[in-house]
């Protein structure tokens, strides 16, 4: 049985590690409410970029940008947004798993990957991926310019690589318990239902021209798309991350409870013990004496 | 008859509602938009958007963007923006001043996005200086 100075030594070093995830636990509180208010400021922008551009897939006939036909050949770009850090649950390896079974399913194991994120890089040596473009220690308060440099990437493998898909997948952060994996392709611009978007027969009037539109709003919409992706992950993050240590330190409790317990029972132990003897050792005295 | 607008930043949306009549600047020169407008798809310069709504009128400045007209819905993508009430002209021309020193003085490595941050910063001043002769109306 251990010793009471074990238990002791055992229950201090417990302590210590609730401290430090308690103290995880308040900082990804306190990023978590900025990371939320955060994405809920951009969801706005971002979908309303996905139906304009929907639109131009529906009505748009005068310039076919190439983000707007569907290819039969070509490899698989994967836009990866994990996280940096772990400590955060099982949130990163969802995500990975649900990118890397759509992935294998349309291209096999040959894809190609930028990688935003220690998470998703690491995953992408390990798995041996061609990785076009990765980058890890994006800012808490993320804008374009820093996702730009992946995006151009991204861009490049679908018109000059041949690639077939433009796919992201990143946590799509719902509340505090739920995150949801989510993987959606990108390019090319998958197609309304036709009850939705706008109910006109024509085609827009373009300004300067129906070319020169497109090529510069096809990239911003990549560019709003992996931004917002990118806000996601850091409220899951930080949520995940924040219920991941607030179980971590319930549990060191619950240890600490018991090891309390296991150390006073030994101490009472020792306590009987040393009484024990000391009442031995007076009754044979006392039997000598008389 | 109003049309619905949304003026939407990356970060935060700027505005929605209904307007009667709105202004942009477009790639092809400024543009007014009324209800029952054609389907339209423009980009926007850096500049002023303008948003009427019975007597009041609303001035967003925005650091380019993109504009669908819908004849229902209006849509502005600007990646940033703020009010026009926002600006304070001795700051942007500061701004502005700052950023022709290190045009001219040269050696730059990213000349070209300076040059964009220069012509986004001329028009700030010209949205700063609207806001200024409007307030003092």
């Amino acid at each position: 049985m251990a010793t009471l100075r074990d238990i002791r030594r055992h229950i201090r070093a417990i302590r210590n590690i609730e401290q430090i995830t308690r103290a995880m636990q308040m900082v990804a509180a306190a990023k978590m409410r900025r990371a939320q208010a955060r994405v809920a400021a951009g969801r706005p922008y971002a979908l309303a970029m996905e139906e304009v551009v929907a639109d131009i897939a529906k009505v748009g006939k005068e310039y076919r940008h190439p983000f707007l036909s569907k290819r039969e050949e070509g490899p698989g770009v994967l836009i990866l947004v994990t996280s940096d850090r772990g400590l955060a649950g099982s949130l990163n390896v969802n995500t990975l798993r649900a990118a890397h079974s759509y992935m294998l399913r349309h291209f096999g194991p040959r894809y190609q990957v930028v990688a935003l994120g220690r998470k998703g890089v690491d995953f992408s040596r390990r798995m041996q991926l061609q990785m076009l473009h990765h980058r890890i220690g994006l800012p808490d308060q993320v804008s374009s310019e820093d996702i730009r440099p992946a995006v151009e990437e991204a861009v490049r493998a679908f018109l000059e690589g041949g690639a077939r898909e433009v796919v992201l997948a990143f946590p799509a952060f719902r509340n505090l318990l739920t995150q949801v994996p989510t993987v959606k392709v990108l390019v090319p611009v998958p197609p309304r239902s036709s009850a939705e978007g706008p109910q006109t027969e024509g085609d827009y009037i373009y300004e300067p021209d129906a070319r020169a539109v497109l090529e510069r709003i096809m990239p911003a919409y990549l560019e709003a798309e992996v931004l917002h992706a990118v806000r996601e992950l850091q409220a899951s993050f930080f949520s995940a991350q924040m219920v991941a240590m607030r179980n971590a330190s319930s549990a060191a409790g619950d240890v600490i409870r018991e090891l309390s317990l296991t150390a006073n029972k030994v101490r009472q132990a020792g306590i009987t013990r040393e009484l024990m003897e000391i009442i031995g050792g007076a009754e044979a005295l006392h039997a000598s004496q008389r | 008859m109003a049309i619905r607008v949304r003026v939407l930043a990356a970060d935060r949306p700027l505005l929605e509602g209904e307007a009667d009549f709105l202004t942009f600047r477009g790639a092809d020169g400024d543009l007014g938009v009324l209800p029952q407008h054609a389907p339209l798809l423009t980009w926007l310069k850096p500049g002023e958007v303008m948003v009427r709504q019975g007597e009041r009128e609303t001035y967003l400045f925005i650091e380019g963007g993109f504009l669908e007209v819908l004849p229902q819905l209006v849509t502005v993508l600007a990646e940033r923006g703020q009010s026009s009430s926002e600006l304070k002209l001795e700051a942007v021309e500061e701004e502005r001043r700052a950023l022709q020193e290190r045009l001219t003085r040269g050696g730059e490595p990213a000349a070209a996005q300076l040059r964009s941050a220069l012509d986004v910063a001329e028009a700030r001043v010209v949205a700063a200086q609207l806001q200024r002769r409007r307030e003092r109306e």
